[in-house]
């Protein structure tokens, strides 16, 4: 066992030619979580005594807030690898998550504020949890702009690598901001060290949801690096074979 | 230990007082992963196709 998992992820190819298995498994398998999860969650899951039925947002909300602060992270890694190991797949990677992870964050920025609605009487308030979030959607903006302003790949891939990372540091503030400050916000209903304040029959289909949109969330990414992968190897050889055997 | 939670169907889609709020936004959910889908998808076929160009090009130039 040597580095050789490591460096196979240097070779576009062997990357393209695998990552279509996985993004088919992994369509699959979201496909199937996220039907049983939000089904359970929509339909079987118990009434809350406080916020009556409109709390059943939680089964979106919370796993695409999650997936919003996870990409963020998973980019960050994505930028030091690319500096550390100039690893182009990482550029690639880099590229792909900064816009499935703005779509989550507009998805959940957007659903909680539909849930804020009957429950607080407001879509929108300034608050610490709300606002960082809104500047974490901003910052996947920047980082999408940020490339488009180059004509250079590489040149784009060190530009927006820097911003990511400098960017970093914006997701500890969202996740302490319901501690840190007063916010309106309620605190987090899942944490790894402590027992859930919601009972199973709440917090299971949460899980299989969770579990379903990181899922779909890689099937996504997957999906987007393969296209972008071919697009920027379309000089290479093995993609004209693939190509014309096609 | 699994029980619908609503009287009929019909209750269920009316999910009362609430489903104004929580149904659109399980559309919406379903309408972004089903967007980006189709535009990986499209992304693929656009890729393939400049690059089957590509190759047009430079066997027409060889002859």
């Amino acid at each position: 066992m040597g580095w050789r998992w490591f460096h196979q992820w240097g070779s576009p190819r062997w990357f393209y030619e695998r990552a279509g298995r996985w993004q088919l498994v992994c369509g699959w398998l979201a496909l199937i979580l996220l039907v049983v999860g939000s089904l359970w969650g929509l339909g079987f899951a118990p009434v809350d005594y406080q916020q009556g039925n409109s709390y059943r947002i939680i089964y979106l909300h919370v796993p695409v807030a999650f997936l919003a602060q996870a990409m963020y992270a998973a980019m960050a890694v994505c930028a030091v690898v690319l500096f550390v190991w100039k690893m182009k797949l990482a550029d690639v990677a880099m590229q792909s998550i900064a816009v499935m992870g703005f779509a989550f964050t507009a998805l959940s920025l957007i659903s909680g504020a539909v849930w804020g609605k009957p429950t607080w009487g407001t879509y929108w308030v300034w608050d610490a949890r709300l606002t960082s979030m809104l500047i974490l959607a901003f910052l996947y903006l920047g980082v999408i702009g940020l490339r488009a302003a180059f004509q250079d790949p590489d040149q784009a891939g060190k530009a927006c690598g820097i911003l990511v990372l400098v960017g970093v540091v914006n997701l500890p503030i969202i996740k302490y901001s319901v501690e840190w400050w007063n916010t309106l916000h309620q605190p987090a209903s899942l944490k790894l060290t402590e027992k859930p304040a919601m009972p199973a029959s709440m917090w299971v289909p949460l899980l299989v949801n969770i579990l379903g949109y990181y899922i779909a969330a890689a099937y996504l990414v997957l999906g987007s690096m393969r296209a972008i992968v071919l697009q920027r190897e379309r000089r290479a050889t093995w993609v004209k074979e693939l190509v014309s055997r096609a | 230990m699994l029980e619908f939670q609503f009287a009929s169907l019909a209750a269920f889609f009316e999910m009362a007082p609430h489903g104004v709020y929580v149904w659109p936004i399980y559309g919406l959910g379903l309408l972004v992963l089903g967007g980006l889908t189709w535009v990986n998808a499209r992304q693929h076929r656009q890729a393939i196709r400049m690059v089957q160009r590509n190759l047009e090009r430079e066997e027409t130039h060889e002859s």
